[in-house]
């Protein structure tokens, strides 16, 4: 696994993650699906270093069938899902759900420290939206490469990539 | 008879007047690929910034240029004539979904310059120095349906250095820029060798420019019923991919273009959402209309790709 993807978890645990490192974070997931479990542990010494508290307790997530229905994520409209908070959201709810991070504070503790819970639960809903979302995340990248490519031979547009922003959704 | 002779001339004056501008923009295109320069430009679009160096070679009636990424992931790019080799260095191979770097009116063979001609109006405003050489300004205007150009280019050999593409409101949504450029360099073989063709962990990616296919006159399954006035049609073809298959159509006035992606969905997939993302002057927007999925990807205003996606729909078969 390069060091560049270990980078682009850093900076997405900082918050300061990019499209570029969400993408190649994406990436290293399809490629090795083991890579998650290698974030769990990096994720724990952050929480180290930060001074959390860390629980590492594998729990079995069994869901209610209404809570069930309810995450099933819907076959519906996923060619737009992409737009819709992008990439980012799904690696934060794979990461949050699969490396199984949940950030607890134990109410019945008078000092409320907050507690890093880990969970080695992986969903299947979870990666399907994941999926569904890096494959619509894929078919938006070619076009705009054929786009772009086309472009440059027809108008002799410049051909210079760089990260989409995403200014609206309705 | 002579009352009619004045008022035709008068007609024809805006086009008789830009003629040399129209001219200039040819001799633009022939400057890039048939002269010998090395330099450094900068590409601006919003806040995102790349720079490259550029090394262009011009000899015995064909082009050899060295394109090197100075920021971001470093790729390098070699083009000799049709061919293009582009090195990815490790840990950069994600970079190879993206087009391949390219500097303005490199690539285009031919620009349309009637096309050109007819749905943009130029205007000279001067000159101004860039990257330390005298340059001609020309703008290029036209309606609502598309953006407006200006373009700074050298007095004596015609080579584009910088443009910019404007809103309407004349926000600069793009620019390219030489930051240094050396004219009639000569160039040796050795400047023309990318640092990364013997390195380890280099992904290479080999390409070759194709003639461009004629535009299929059936077997879509969609129809478009509108285009802003001056755009053509000059691509049209059908892909198939996991899910089915997917219309592709490319329009272009001689200096923008516009691609439309249609695909159908289901009924229990069918939506009214819809999403944009810009990347300076292209735009992505994605809809659901008349039971398709359309993506239109341009350098186009957003009020232009609405109404396109307004008006795509399916086939009567």
């Amino acid at each position: 696994m390069s060091t560049k993807v270990n980078e682009s978890f850093s900076a997405f645990l900082d918050g300061e993650a990019t499209e570029l490192d969400i993408q190649r974070m994406l990436k290293a997931m399809e490629k090795e699906p083991s890579v998650v479990s290698h974030w769990h542990d990096l994720s724990k010494v952050q929480a180290a270093i930060q001074g959390d508290p860390v629980l590492d307790q594998p729990q079995t997530l069994t869901l209610t069938p209404e809570q069930e229905t309810a995450s099933q994520p819907p076959r519906k409209r996923w060619r737009l899902r992409v737009f819709q908070g992008g990439i980012a959201a799904a690696v934060a709810a794979l990461v949050m759900t699969s490396a199984g991070l949940q950030l607890q504070v134990a109410s019945n503790d008078q000092s409320a420290v907050p507690v890093i819970a880990v969970q080695n639960q992986t969903t299947e809903q979870v990666q399907l939206l994941t999926q569904q979302q890096y494959e619509a995340q894929q078919q938006l990248e070619r076009f705009l490469r054929e786009h772009a490519e086309q472009a440059a031979f027809t108008t002799g547009h410049v051909v210079v990539p760089a990260p989409l922003q995403w200014v609206e959704t309705e | 008879m002579f009352r009619v002779v004045f008022v035709l001339a008068l007609m024809l004056f805006p086009v008789l007047g830009q003629a040399m501008e129209w001219q200039q923009l040819e001799e633009m295109r022939q400057a890039v690929q048939q002269q010998n320069y090395r330099g450094e430009f900068l590409h601006r679009r919003g806040d995102q910034t790349s720079v490259y160096s550029i090394v262009h070679r011009f000899e015995d009636g064909q082009g050899t240029e060295l394109l090197k990424q100075q920021d971001g992931d470093m790729i390098e790019i070699l083009r000799h004539d049709d061919k293009v080799i582009c090195y990815f260095p490790a840990g950069s191979e994600s970079a190879a979904n993206h087009g391949i770097p390219a500097a303005p009116f490199s690539q285009v063979s031919q620009l349309a310059l009637k096309q050109i001609a007819s749905n943009y109006h130029a205007h000279s405003l001067g000159q101004a120095i860039v990257a330390g050489l005298k340059t001609n300004i020309i703008e290029l205007t036209s309606d609502e349906w598309r953006f407006s150009q200006k373009l700074w280019l050298e007095v004596d050999t015609r080579l584009l250095l910088q443009s910019e593409i404007m809103d309407a409101r004349g926000q600069v949504l793009e620019q390219f820029r030489y930051t240094r450029i050396e004219l009639g360099a000569d160039i040796g073989d050795q400047e023309l060798v990318s640092r990364l063709s013997d390195q380890q962990g280099v992904m290479q990616q080999v390409n070759t420019k194709t003639a461009q296919p004629k535009p299929i006159s059936s077997g879509l399954h969609t129809k478009m019923s509108w285009a802003p006035e001056g755009f053509n049609l000059v691509s049209a073809q059908q892909q198939m991919n996991a899910t089915g298959w997917i219309d592709k159509r490319t329009y272009s006035d001689g200096l923008a273009s516009y691609s439309v992606f249609a695909e159908m969905v289901p009924e229990d997939e069918d939506s009214k959402q819809s999403a944009m993302a810009k990347m300076g002057a292209t735009l992505a927007f994605m809809t659901h209309n008349n039971g398709l999925a359309i993506t239109i990807v341009g350098e186009i205003p957003d009020a232009t790709a609405r109404q396109v996606a307004k008006k795509l729909q399916m086939e009567d078969f």
